[in-house]
């Protein structure tokens, strides 16, 4: 997964809310749009890191620099099965092509090796 | 013949479970109940309800419930259950000249969250669908939306549910997750490409 491919692609129009009764409040899309190489089927947050399942690309990790704006950050280089991921406190966990339950590590996405525990 | 929904207890303290209550019956007759399919599971916090979202690809006729049925045959249908009466809730038809637009044609509700925040001395609680368009064919356009609803208990009758929808958002893409970021904003994706949905209380002279 390149960072070219990841890049804050802009100015992209976003789309508008529609009126209705409830005035109390006002929730607006924001311009922000990131841009990964295949969709996005699951998302995690946790505190300034956002973890995104693909379609295609196993996970990748963003962190939101300032308002709403996306900084790429790190990805798994291994193509993996699941389009989902469990985030724990250290690891993301992620299913394999063999069905074999990985560990990657929050902070770089890098394998777990459990054994080492 | 019902669909049902079973549930088990996970705790210290266990009931006569697993128990199944039938989803079916929220529908009127015309609607062979056997075909609908439960995509997705939410249980909200707030009301203590389970919500349930349910699709089928089957062509009926349009009903008077809280459904819409697509040209394709795609019928997308919200159902509410309280978990521990083993009952259905009732949604009456909306009176609401959006209501065709909750689930629009050719659509299929992909994701749901339940989205709370505080404005002022009120607590929202807002149910978030993320949707995406499932017409046949591999170069047909995909869009989708986002549809945020507020869902609450009738005040006159435990056993029905009031739905109102709060906000539309239309996507070039089908919307396929949506998590929280803090407590005034929304993250969700979009085919392959991400936004955020803020939330910005209003003050009351605004409000007026």
């Amino acid at each position: 997964m390149s960072l070219d491919l990841l890049k804050n692609t802009g100015n992209i129009p976003v789309p508008k809310s529609v009126k209705c009764a409830y005035c109390r409040f006002r929730l607006e899309n924001k311009e922000t749009v990131f841009t990964a190489p295949s969709p996005i089927i699951h998302i995690t947050v946790m505190g300034d890191k956002v973890y995104c399942s693909t379609l295609k690309d196993s996970v990748f990790m963003l962190q939101i620099v300032q308002g709403n704006a996306f900084e790429y950050l790190a990805g798994d280089p291994q193509p993996r099965f699941s389009t989902y991921h469990l985030a724990t406190e250290h690891e993301l966990l992620v299913v394999d092509k063999t069905g074999d339950l990985v560990g990657l590590d929050v902070n770089g996405l890098s394998p777990v090796i459990w054994s080492d525990r | 013949m019902y669909n049902v929904i079973r549930f088990v207890d996970v705790g210290s303290q266990v009931g006569v479970w697993p128990r199944s209550i039938p989803i079916g019956e929220v529908l009127s007759s015309q609607i062979p109940t056997n075909y609908k399919t439960p995509r997705r599971l939410h249980y909200d916090t707030k009301m203590q309800r389970m919500i349930v979202i349910c699709s089928n690809i089957e062509t009926y006729l349009p009903i008077q419930s809280y459904c819409l049925i697509s040209g394709y045959g795609m019928l997308n249908t919200l159902n509410v259950i309280d978990i521990l009466r083993n009952d259905l809730q009732t949604i009456p038809p909306e009176t609401d000249d959006n209501i065709n637009n909750y689930f629009p044609k050719r659509s299929i509700i992909n994701c749901l969250y339940e989205w709370r925040f505080q404005s002022f001395e009120k607590v929202f609680s807002l149910i978030v669908l993320g949707m995406g368009d499932n017409p046949p064919g591999p170069d047909t356009p995909k869009y989708g939306q986002i549809v945020i609803l507020a869902c609450r208990i009738s005040s006159w009758n435990k056993r029905t549910m009031r739905i109102k929808l709060i906000r539309k958002f239309q996507t070039k893409h089908p919307v396929f997750a949506i998590a929280k970021i803090d407590d005034r904003r929304l993250l969700y994706s979009w085919g392959n490409s991400l936004s955020m949905i803020t939330f910005e209380p209003r003050s009351s002279e605004e409000h007026r």
